[in-house]
């Protein structure tokens, strides 16, 4: 048992909040669902248990997007605060790291770092504005079609992510549909990473490069280990390894838990790093990373990185869990996948126990 | 030492997670997202209201219980030890004596007609109600520490103190 396991034996959490199966968003309540009632038990709103589920999972995501977007806030201060000196801001962009942020959108060349200074101010207000006229223009750069056309197929969001969290919460009535608040989580969720990214590149050329130099190697590096033919993929993200107490990708990076043979484990920090290792196994592979055996498991405190990877199309595993197990309902909303075509898994991992499930999960999905 | 749950209920929230621990582990979880789907669990332990104070329905471990003396068939017993009163399921015929014995209608019969009723948990070093109540409304102790702890929070509310 590790120490998290311990301390949860200690400590047990509330185990209907373990569910999503309460609910505290008024002053009627609180009020909590038994996992053993029947289907027409509901809260003093008239809320069921799907909804309750729905909506807790809809306050998480609305908290860590708030919270992005008030980070992207800060930057963007701080970008024109620079900006008033336009000079120094293009001194910036000149640099290696303002090099890179250039590659990454399109702007190398002539020119390029009064282009990257334009470009970055320009996304940046998209964002953050609450009534936008145009979407982000990041998503291609970020996340292509080429290498997500999942995403491009059913689930791409629209607006900023402002407007999207002025919209995440929705009319709260108990008829509302819970499919549909879910879906808005997990666009929510992706343009949360997209703020993020945008607001470690403003970082970025703002100060000290957040992003460790070993991180900008791990798609060459992966290139040269690569089959010829396409082999089951795990990527393992861990925002801050060693923080997470009895972490699973540890294990499974020092070798501790052993992984089926030919399976190529990649670890990585942020979500958005998923779309240049796309690019690498399709230039090898010649397939979308969603089309190939690929499970995304996610070690994280936070549900954004989890719903954002669902939301790409890509068969995600999350430790520890989303709290939507309460009702069959909502487990097989992402067991299914937000679109029932693309036969995308989300897979709960309890504990390391539970990565036979994705490694046999792997094992089904090889070509 | 013959530990028994005990509850205070001053210091009960209402929150039921005991109740949702003991149904979770009747199940064979370890935690409630491990509840095999489709399973009812039986019925152990119960949270109510008597005058308007909460109070947990369970099994009371009597050291003189009318269930076991009413038992027909012998499968409720007085422990040796005192500490309670154990159920043997496979010998239970299901007829209902106990029910009817129990000064304070705890067991409770499924549709196979067998008993549910608190058993202490002996697998668990603490049984999982005690340790799922974070308000510690329900303790795991020995009998003579237990009364000894409520004297002395009684004499300390009066004012005076425990004469040592």
């Amino acid at each position: 048992m590790n120490q998290a396991e311990e301390y949860r034996r200690e400590f047990p959490p509330c185990g209907y909040g373990l569910l999503g199966l309460c609910c505290s968003d008024c002053l009627l309540g609180p009020c909590r669902i038994s996992p053993f009632e029947k289907e027409k038990a509901r809260g003093l709103c008239g809320a069921d248990a799907e909804l309750l589920v729905a909506w807790n999972l809809l306050r998480l995501t609305w908290r860590e997007g708030a919270s992005t977007l008030k980070s992207l806030q800060e930057a963007v201060g701080q970008f024109r605060e620079r900006a008033k000196k336009p000079e120094v801001l293009v001194e910036a962009a000149a640099g290696i790291e303002g090099q890179k942020i250039a590659r990454k959108y399109g702007l190398p060349g002539k020119g390029s770092r009064r282009k990257l200074v334009r470009f970055l101010g320009e996304e940046s207000a998209k964002l953050l504005d609450p009534l936008p006229d145009k979407s982000s223009s990041l998503f291609p750069f970020l996340f292509s079609e080429k290498i997500f056309p999942a995403l491009y197929a059913t689930t791409l969001p629209s607006g900023s992510l402002a407007s999207q969290l002025i919209r995440l919460p929705g009319p709260r009535q108990k008829e509302e549909d819970p499919a549909e608040v879910l879906r808005r989580c997990l666009q929510t969720s992706l343009l949360t990473l997209v703020a993020e990214e945008l607001e470690q590149d403003l970082s970025s050329l703002l100060g000290p490069s957040p992003i460790q130099a070993d991180e900008e190697e791990q798609p060459r590096n992966i290139l040269k280990g690569l089959p010829d033919s396409p082999a089951p993929v795990l990527i393992v993200l861990a925002r801050t390894p060693g923080l997470f107490p009895g972490a699973i990708q540890e294990r499974i990076l020092k070798g501790l838990t052993e992984t089926p043979p030919g399976t190529l484990v990649i670890p990585i920090r942020r979500m958005a790093e998923i779309g240049p290792i796309g690019e690498v196994l399709y230039k090898k592979w010649a397939l979308p990373i969603t089309d190939l055996a690929l499970v995304v498991l996610v070690e994280s405190l936070s549900l954004t990185d989890t719903l954002g990877s669902l939301t790409l199309g890509l068969n995600t595993a999350s430790h520890p869990p989303l709290p939507i197990q309460g009702r069959e309902k909502t487990g097989r909303f992402f067991s299914q996948g937000p679109d029932r075509v693309l036969g995308k898994r989300y897979l709960p991992v309890e504990s390391e126990t539970a990565l036979s499930m994705i490694f046999q999960f792997l094992d089904e999905k090889k070509p | 030492m013959t530990r028994k749950i005990f509850f205070r209920p001053e210091r009960c929230l209402l929150c039921l997670s005991c109740v949702l621990a003991c149904q979770t582990n009747s199940l064979g979880a370890r935690e409630t997202r491990l509840i095999p789907p489709g399973e009812r669990p039986p019925q152990r332990i119960s949270l109510t209201f008597f005058r308007g104070t909460p109070w947990v329905w369970k099994c009371q471990q009597c050291t003189a219980p009318p269930c076991a003396e009413a038992c027909v068939s012998g499968s409720l017993r007085r422990k040796n030890d005192g500490t309670g009163v154990e159920y043997h399921p496979e010998t239970c015929v299901g007829c209902g004596s106990c029910l009817l014995a129990c000064p304070l209608a705890i067991p409770a019969q499924d549709e196979a007609g067998k008993l549910s009723k608190c058993n202490l948990c002996p697998e668990e070093e603490v049984p999982p109600c005690v340790r799922a109540c974070q308000s510690r409304a329900l303790v795991y102790q020995d009998f003579s520490c237990f009364a000894r702890e409520k004297k002395k929070g009684f004499l300390q509310s009066l004012g005076t103190h425990e004469p040592s």
